[in-house]
This record gives C-alpha cells, sequence and structure tokens, in this order.
C-alpha cells in the first residue's frame, strides 16, 4: 500500500472519530437546550409580562402564527414593571439579602465542620478511605427531604434535643430552636456537608505527605505548616465544596420551610409563594431572573473547577 | 559563594554547642546512633543499631526496601521518634527535639516542592522561617540559585521545570538554611540514568565545596559507591557492614553484603584446613579444594563460603596440562557483552557456573561459547566467609 | 497507626455521629408505639401497618417509582451520550456552552429550574402529568450522570481501545466492545444517582405535576409540613433501607468492575 493513501485512511479514521464523537454529543446537547437554555428565556420573557387572571395566567402570549406585525405590537407591551417593583418593595430586597447570609454563614460552617472531617478521611489508613467515602455519600443518598424532616423531631420544642438538655440540667426551660434562622443555618450545614466534604477530601488526599514534612524540616512548627502547606492546597477544594452548598442554598426552599420561621426569609421560598399562593407567575419569573443574577459569578466559578476537574 | 561562609549563617539552631567543653566535642562524632531501635505496631524497623557519622563526611545508608535506612534517616529528620535507644547530634541528646528545630535539612525522594510557591519562594521558605531580613534572604537565594545554575528558572513554579531542574530546586532548597547535616532520601531515583551520572559528581563537588555532612539513603550500591566517603550496608533493621566503599566491596564480611554489591561466586563448602596463611574450603560444587587467604578465624570442619569477584577470575584457553591451586576446568556456557568488559559464565564438570569478566582489550585473545577454558585465581583475590 | 493521630478520629467520630445520628433517631422513632418524639411507648409496627394502608401515599410511591426508573434509564443514555462527547471530541462546536449547561443544574437552585420547565410547558401547551415530571428530572439527572460517567472516561486508559482498534475493530466497536464494558460500573453508578434523584426531588416535581401525578416526596411533604409523623418516619425508614441496599449494591458492582479491570491489565 502506498505511503500516501496509508497516510490518508489513517487520517480518514481518525476524522471519523472526531466525527462520532460530537455526533453522539447532539442528542444531550439538543436536549439541554430544549429543557434548560430555553426555558431561561421563557422566564426571562414572562418576567417582562404583567399578571393576568385566566390560563396562562400572563400577558402577552406570544405567538407567531398571528403574523410578525401583531407579534411586534405585543413585545412592545412588554415591560419592566416587575424589577422596579423587586426593587421597591423592601421585602424582596431583604429576602434576598437574607438569603445571601443566611447562606454564606451556613457555608461558612460547613466548611468549619467538613474540613477535619474530610482531612482525617485523607489521613486515614488506605484501605478505610473507600468505606468512609461511602459512608460520607450515603446521606446524600438518602432523601434530602427525609434528612430535613429528621431535623424537626430534634428541634422542636418538645423535641429530643430540648429533652436531652433538660435532663442533664444545662437548660431550665425548652430552648426555641426550632423555626428560628439558626434551625434553618443547622439544617443547611447537615443537608449540604457531604458536597462540602468531597471535593476537600479529593484535595486533601492528592496532596504529597512529604510536603508537610519539608515545611518542618525548613522551620516551620507543626500549625504553621498545616496553614502554609495543608489548607493553603487545598484551596480549590475549598472553594469547589463552598460554591457547591452556597449556591444551592441561596436557592433553598425545603429548608425554610421545614425548619424556619415566621420571620425566616429565604428567596426561594418567596418565589414559591408568589407563585403557587399568589399565582402572580411574572413577578416569581423576575425574582427567578434576578436570583439567576445574583448566582451568575459564583456559578460560573464553579463549571470552570468542574471543567478543570474533569479534564 | 561568600554568604555560605558568612557567620550569620553557621549553626544557628545549635550555635551554643561552641560553648560545650573541647574535649567531649572531640571524643564525640558528629552524628551517634546509640542502641536505636523502632518497631511500627510490632513490625520491627530499625532493631538496637549503633552507628557514628563524622563531621563532614559523605555518608551513605545502602540497603535494599525494606531493610530500615529510610526509618533511620527519618529518626534522624525528626518525622519518626525511636522506640529506644537516643540519637545525638554534636554531643546532644535530639530526643524531644521536633524537626522544625532540628540542624538538619532534608532533600526529599519525591523532592516535596511546594507547587503553589516559585522555586525562588520555595528556596526562601526555610530562610524566612529563621526571621532573617529581606536583604539577607535575598542575597541567599540568589547564592543557591547560582549554585545549582538555576538563577534564569526563578520565577517558575515546579511544575513548568524539568525532573532535573526540580531535583536541584530541592537541593538548594534544603542547602539553603546551611543545615548541620543534609538528609538526602534516594535523591537520583526519579532521574534517568545519564542524568543520574551527571549529578552524581555535582553533588560530590557541591558537598566537598560546602563541606556539609551529607547522609545518603539509597539502594543503588553504585550510586553509594561513587558517592560515599563511608558506606553503611543495611539489611534486617541492622547494620551488616560499615566501611569505605574500596573495604566493603573487596573486603565483604558476609554473604549479604557480598551479593547486594556487584557480582560475586560464592563457593559453599567445609574447612579443610585454617592456619595463619590460609583457609582451604572443600567445596562440593567444585568437585576440588580451593584457598582463601589471608585467612578468617575458621576452625576445620565449620562450615563457610569462598567468595571471589568475576575480575579476579582469570581466564585462558585450555592449552596441555594445568595444575595449581585454585584452577577449575569447564566450558563457556554464555557471554554478557557490556562495553568495556564482557561477563562470561562456565560451566564446570559438576554443572557449577562460575562468572569470570574479562576486559575487551586487543590483546587477550579471542574466547566463543563452547571453548574449553581453565579458570584460575590468586587466594589473595579471595575472601573466606562466615555468615 | 500513630500518624493518624487522636484528633483526626475524633473528628471522624463526631462528624459521622453528627451525618447518621438524625437519620438514626428518624429509624428508630418509626418503631415507637407513642405519636410524641419524646415519649418511648414501646416498639410497635403500627405505623408501617398504617402506612400500607393509606392508599394515597401507596398511589404517590408507585408514581414517583415509575418517574424515577424512566428517568433513570434516560438520564444514563444522555448522560453517558454527553460525557463522551465532552471527553472524546477534540473539535466540539460551542464547548463552553454545552460544558456550562452540564455542569451548571448540579448547582442550580431548584426553585429557578422548576419554575423555567413549567414556563416551557405551558408555553408549549404541553399537559402536565407523568411526563413532564420525567422530562424535567431526566434535565437535571442527566448532568450528574455526565460528570459521574466523565471522571470515570477520563481516568480510562485509552490504550485499551487502540489495541481493540489496532486488532481490526472499528471506533464504534472497539468502543462498545472494549469501553463500554469497562465503564459499565460507572453507568451503573450513574443510573442508581438518577433514580434516587428524582426518587428525592420535591420542589422541581411540584412545578411540573399535574392533577393525578402527585409524587411521593410532595405527599411526605404535604404531611411533615403539619408536623412530626410517625407514619411518615416508617415511610422513610423503608426508603432508607432501600437506598442502603442499592449503595451497598453498587459499590460492591463497582469493586468487582475495578478488579475486573486490575485482572485485565
Amino acid at each position: 500500500m502506498p505511503s500516501s493513501s496509508n497516510a490518508e485512511a489513517r487520517a480518514g479514521r481518525g476524522g471519523r472519530r472526531v466525527l462520532n464523537a460530537s455526533f453522539v454529543g447532539l442528542l444531550p446537547y439538543v436536549w439541554l437546550l430544549v429543557f434548560f437554555l430555553i426555558p431561561f428565556l421563557i422566564v426571562l420573557k414572562i418576567s417582562l409580562s404583567t399578571a393576568f387572571y385566566g390560563q396562562p395566567p400572563y400577558e402577552p402570549v406570544l405567538d407567531l402564527a398571528e403574523g410578525v406585525g401583531a407579534t411586534w405590537e405585543k413585545v412592545k407591551t412588554l415591560s419592566l414593571g416587575n424589577y422596579t417593583f423587586l426593587a421597591s418593595d423592601s421585602l424582596y430586597v431583604e429576602a434576598y439579602l437574607s438569603s445571601l447570609k443566611i447562606a454564606a454563614i451556613a457555608t461558612v460552617l460547613t466548611l468549619l465542620c467538613g474540613f477535619p472531617i474530610a482531612h482525617a478521611m485523607a489521613r486515614a489508613p488506605r484501605g478505610w478511605r473507600p468505606l468512609l467515602i461511602a459512608l460520607v455519600i450515603m446521606p446524600f443518598w438518602t432523601s434530602f427531604l427525609i434528612r430535613v424532616y429528621a431535623w424537626v423531631g430534634i428541634l422542636k420544642r418538645e423535641g429530643l434535643l430540648n429533652a436531652v438538655l433538660l435532663e442533664l440540667g444545662a437548660i431550665g426551660e425548652p430552648l426555641t430552636i426550632l423555626n428560628t434562622n439558626f434551625a434553618v443555618i443547622v439544617g443547611i450545614v447537615y443537608a449540604y456537608l457531604p458536597f462540602m466534604i468531597l471535593p476537600l477530601y479529593a484535595a486533601l488526599e492528592r496532596q504529597d505527605p512529604a510536603l508537610l514534612e519539608a515545611a518542618s524540616d525548613l522551620g516551620s512548627p507543626p500549625w504553621l505548616a498545616f496553614w502554609q502547606v495543608t489548607v493553603r492546597l487545598s484551596v480549590p477544594g475549598i472553594v469547589a465544596g463552598s460554591l457547591l452548598v452556597f449556591i444551592p442554598a441561596v436557592g433553598e426552599f425545603v429548608i425554610p420551610n421545614l425548619l424556619g420561621g415566621s420571620n425566616t426569609l429565604m428567596i426561594g421560598q418567596t418565589l414559591w409563594n408568589e407563585f403557587f399562593l399568589n399565582h402572580d407567575w411574572p413577578l416569581s419569573s423576575a425574582v427567578a431572573v434576578v436570583l439567576l443574577v445574583i448566582l451568575v459569578v459564583p456559578i460560573t466559578l464553579f463549571q470552570r473547577y468542574q471543567a478543570r476537574e474533569v479534564e | 559563594m561568600s554568604a555560605l561562609a558568612s557567620p550569620a549563617m553557621t549553626g544557628a539552631p545549635l550555635g551554643d554547642s561552641a560553648a560545650e567543653p573541647i574535649a567531649k566535642r572531640a571524643a564525640e562524632p558528629l552524628i551517634r546512633f546509640d542502641h536505636v531501635r523502632k518497631t511500627f505496631g510490632g513490625v520491627v524497623a530499625v532493631a538496637d543499631l549503633s552507628l557514628d557519622i563524622e563531621e563532614g563526611e559523605f555518608f551513605a545508608l545502602l540497603g535494599p526496601s525494606g531493610c530500615g535506612k529510610t526509618t533511620l534517616m527519618r529518626m534522624l529528620a525528626g518525622f519518626e521518634t525511636p522506640t529506644s535507644g537516643d540519637i545525638r547530634l554534636a554531643g546532644k541528646s535530639l530526643a524531644g527535639v521536633p524537626a522544625h528545630k532540628r540542624p538538619t535539612n532534608m532533600m526529599f525522594q519525591s523532592y516535596a516542592l511546594f507547587p503553589h510557591l516559585s522555586v525562588w519562594d520555595n528556596i526562601a521558605f526555610g530562610l524566612r522561617r529563621e526571621g532573617l531580613n529581606a536583604a539577607a534572604i535575598r542575597a541567599r537565594v540568589d547564592d543557591m540559585l547560582s549554585l545549582v545554575q538555576l538563577t534564569a528558572q526563578a520565577r517558575r513554579k515546579p511544575h513548568q521545570l524539568s525532573g532535573g531542574q526540580r531535583q536541584r530546586v530541592a537541593l538548594a532548597r534544603s542547602l539553603a538554611k546551611e543545615p548541620r547535616v543534609l538528609l538526602l532520601d534516594e535523591p537520583l531515583a526519579a532521574l534517568d540514568k545519564k542524568l543520574r551520572g551527571e549529578t552524581q559528581f555535582e553533588l560530590t563537588a557541591i558537598q566537598r565545596r560546602l563541606g556539609i555532612t551529607f547522609v545518603i539513603v539509597t539502594h543503588d550500591q553504585d550510586e553509594a559507591m561513587v558517592l560515599a566517603d563511608r558506606i553503611a550496608v543495611m539489611r534486617e533493621g541492622g547494620i551488616e557492614q560499615v566501611g569505605t566503599p574500596a573495604e566493603i566491596y573487596e573486603a565483604p564480611v558476609s554473604r549479604a553484603v557480598a551479593s547486594f554489591i556487584g557480582e560475586i561466586n560464592l563457593i559453599e563448602g567445609t574447612v579443610a584446613h585454617a592456619d595463619a596463611r590460609e583457609t582451604a574450603l572443600d567445596a562440593p560444587a567444585l568437585g576440588t579444594r580451593v584457598v582463601a587467604s589471608p585467612a578468617g578465624a575458621a576452625r576445620a570442619g565449620e562450615a563457610g563460603c569462598l567468595a571471589i569477584r568475576p575480575e579476579k577470575v582469570a581466564m585462558r584457553r585450555v592449552n596441555g596440562h594445568s595444575d595449581g591451586p585454585n584452577t577449575l576446568t569447564g566450558t563457556v556456557s554464555d557471554a554478557a557483552f557490556m562495553g568495556e568488559d564482557t561477563l562470561y559464565r562456565v560451566r564446570l564438570e559438576t554443572g557449577h557456573l562460575i562468572k569470570t569478566r574479562r576486559s575487551n582489550t586487543r590483546d587477550g585473545g579471542t574466547i566463543r561459547l563452547g571453548d574449553r577454558v581453565v579458570l584460575n585465581w590468586d587466594p589473595a583475590d579471595a575472601v573466606f566467609l562466615e555468615r | 497507626m500513630t500518624r493518624f493521630g487522636w484528633l483526626n478520629a475524633v473528628s471522624l467520630t463526631f462528624g459521622f455521629a453528627f451525618l447518621y445520628l438524625p437519620i438514626l433517631i428518624l429509624v428508630i422513632y418509626s418503631f415507637n408505639a407513642s405519636k410524641l418524639v419524646t415519649v418511648w411507648g414501646g416498639f410497635s409496627t403500627k405505623w408501617y401497618v398504617a402506612l400500607f394502608q393509606n392508599a394515597q401515599l401507596l398511589a404517590a410511591a408507585k408514581m414517583s417509582l415509575l418517574v424515577a426508573v424512566v428517568t433513570a434509564t434516560l438520564a444514563t443514555v444522555l448522560g453517558t451520550l454527553a460525557a463522551i462527547a465532552l471527553t472524546r471530541a477534540r473539535r466540539l462546536p460551542a464547548r463552553t456552552l454545552f460544558q456550562g449547561m452540564t455542569y451548571a443544574p448540579l448547582v442550580m437552585p431548584e426553585v429557578i429550574t422548576g419554575l423555567s420547565l413549567l414556563l416551557l410547558f405551558v408555553a408549549l401547551g404541553i399537559d402536565r402529568g407523568f411526563w413532564t415530571i420525567t422530562i424535567a428530572h431526566t434535565t437535571f439527572a442527566l448532568c450528574f450522570v455526565a460528570v459521574v460517567v466523565q471522571s470515570r472516561l477520563t481516568a480510562f486508559d485509552m490504550s485499551l481501545e487502540e489495541a481493540a482498534r489496532d486488532l481490526g475493530a472499528s471506533p464504534v466497536k472497539a468502543f462498545c466492545l472494549v469501553t463500554l464494558p469497562l465503564i459499565a460500573p460507572a453507568v451503573a453508578a450513574g443510573w442508581l444517582l438518577a433514580f434516587t434523584l428524582s426518587l428525592d426531588d420535591l420542589v422541581i416535581a411540584s412545578f411540573t405535576s399535574g392533577p393525578g401525578s402527585t409524587t411521593l416526596p410532595m405527599r411526605i411533604f404535604s404531611a411533615v409540613r403539619l408536623g412530626v409523623s410517625p407514619e411518615i418516619n416508617a415511610a422513610s425508614t423503608i426508603l432508607i433501607a432501600a437506598v442502603a441496599i442499592g449503595v451497598m449494591t453498587a459499590t460492591l458492582a463497582a469493586k468487582w468492575g475495578a478488579r475486573r479491570e486490575t485482572r485485565s491489565q
């Protein structure tokens, strides 16, 4: 076989492989475009509409079948009214701020709980590690709703925690823990802890133990070596874990609903109520768009991390 | 290199040793392992080991993996604590002195370069811990960079360097604090063969220049021979033999040392007679009696072993009758060409194989596979081993 | 062992106690004869009996299982394809967009995903029910599958596939005969993950369900909003047991797969 046609055959084979790999991606690609990306555009469009009593409960309803001219007339009725309303009503502004605050506090606490656990896992004998990882993942496979609900029985006024504390004589009368922001934070820390532990573990497990020894060999006392090497080198894991907790926690609905109180303000719950109780679809769409805008930077950061981690 | 000798840098952590009586310092070597024992959950890593290392030596701990050499070094660095016994440095016990306060520095097998720091910052790491001012640190780091010829790479991160460059950064980092003792854990293991050869000479040159005591851990006998002034051959947590490379090679004390270092013929047998001049051994595998001198402390009837290096075994083609002590005849069974010389294996009538090395110079005449040959050696070149 | 240290042992003990005690308490109280959390009224399985007489709950469970099975299967196919495209395609058009769409749903607040899908279904005039929930679940579950399979594919030794091609297999054949069997544990893990994610979801299902298509989490949610209910504890215990068995099976399967691969190398 002449060498030129040989080379061609090889190029052809290589080329076909590239083509194939792109081709198999077509189906999920289209699926995600239709069911993930386009819905956001619809949310954006409806957030510019006005609430209307009927089905669907907003107007205008765009329909290209009515002709381009009629559609254009309708497009012109879209307005930023919902957004100005969100900005002017302190309830929404506070809900956003309070969500960010609760999520931030919970993220820091999750990190403080998760780091020692991940560190201990990474330093555990090699044979134990698969079991320890399985033990961390297991709760994550258990229903989120049930895990949050488990805390209702523990935290409520006549619940287990108060009973134990009363028995020990630590408190004179039951504390009100359930239906407070504190309970919401406990719930977030508990429910999202595995998400924090796993990336931290991945970062810690990769570290060469000799690095820590090198630092102490060069004169760093143990606490300083821990900070300079162990903590410093797990920064990617810390960032990833924190984003995995923080982003969903900001929009969390189940936890504030079950563990929070009447004065717990979280935007996920606000959105839910606007939608299911007030049936104001355009306003809840606007709430969602603003939430997304707030989260766009952390989400992009997370995607970067994930892409680097996998490739 | 002026900064290397600057008084600010020398022996800062244990600098007060100058205040000690001079007699004691002279009496005691720089490093003394005194009946050191280390077990890991019942497994003995180092068993009742005593060893002295002198100031300014290039000392090698040589042995197969699992012989306890790395554990010994890690105890000296402070990463492991002896189960019993004591390690003294310049006459002072190191017990209770944590790793970060010891005047030893280590070059790790994996190099353990901090991946988030540049070459410059890696080298400066230890100096910063000493609280030196910025100018002193800068001068010292620049000196170290030029010592290992990496000035141009100062701003690079470790992952942007080649294997050889990383190795030099690790060396510079561990030398930067001018330690009393530099510990090198398999420093050349990750390098390819050619680079290893070049780096060996660089290491000895640097050691000579700085006069720092180097202790190297290695499983590579050639490396230990080339680098070290003295070698301790370790086996199963204990020391088999301590000596200069020549002593260890020429006069091994046990079968383990003899067979670990280089090629050797070990001939088992029973002592026929032993006197002040020689030890004669009846070797059933050879079907004859062989002789080694000088003699050991062996007595007739004891089991023992005669060791002879292949290059000390002379070989010539059979022409006529040959006789005398240590003379054997056989057939050339195989030959391994090794460049400057060839390693032959000769099969005796008993079936036993004897290795002999012959240099590939022109004057030897050719020897082919299947040739009948006569082997013999000078009794003075053979060693009698009891262990 | 001494290297591990007591501090690490304490961290692990407290960490796992924190993770598991609430679940354990929940399970214990599902066998409590008393309705009160703080009072132990003796061992009883009456809540389990009540559970199996609760027709609404059983119907919801059936609906959830059906959705979860279909979701897991669809998501596994789509997610695996996405993973292959992301790891293997060298010139993937608009890679960043595709990558973004694959990773974003992992962290996207569920209320946003739920609302946006509902509005899509309304705009398209699709009646809400079984299929809308399934499509919604498939959309976020496929991303989890993609990540799981992708991490396995990245670690995959390409020389195995090249060996198959060297021996005359076409690229597609080589993939199906060599790569697919070896990444099968990851694909299986992806299926299980998608299954539990779907079974677990409350928020997205609430947005995308219609009359007659209430899922188990929706029923549980409306029950627990009113406070602690031992019947729900019983239902939770069954779910937890099912998950525990599933995870153990998956772990064993993964171990088996890993052993098979090391043997083959």
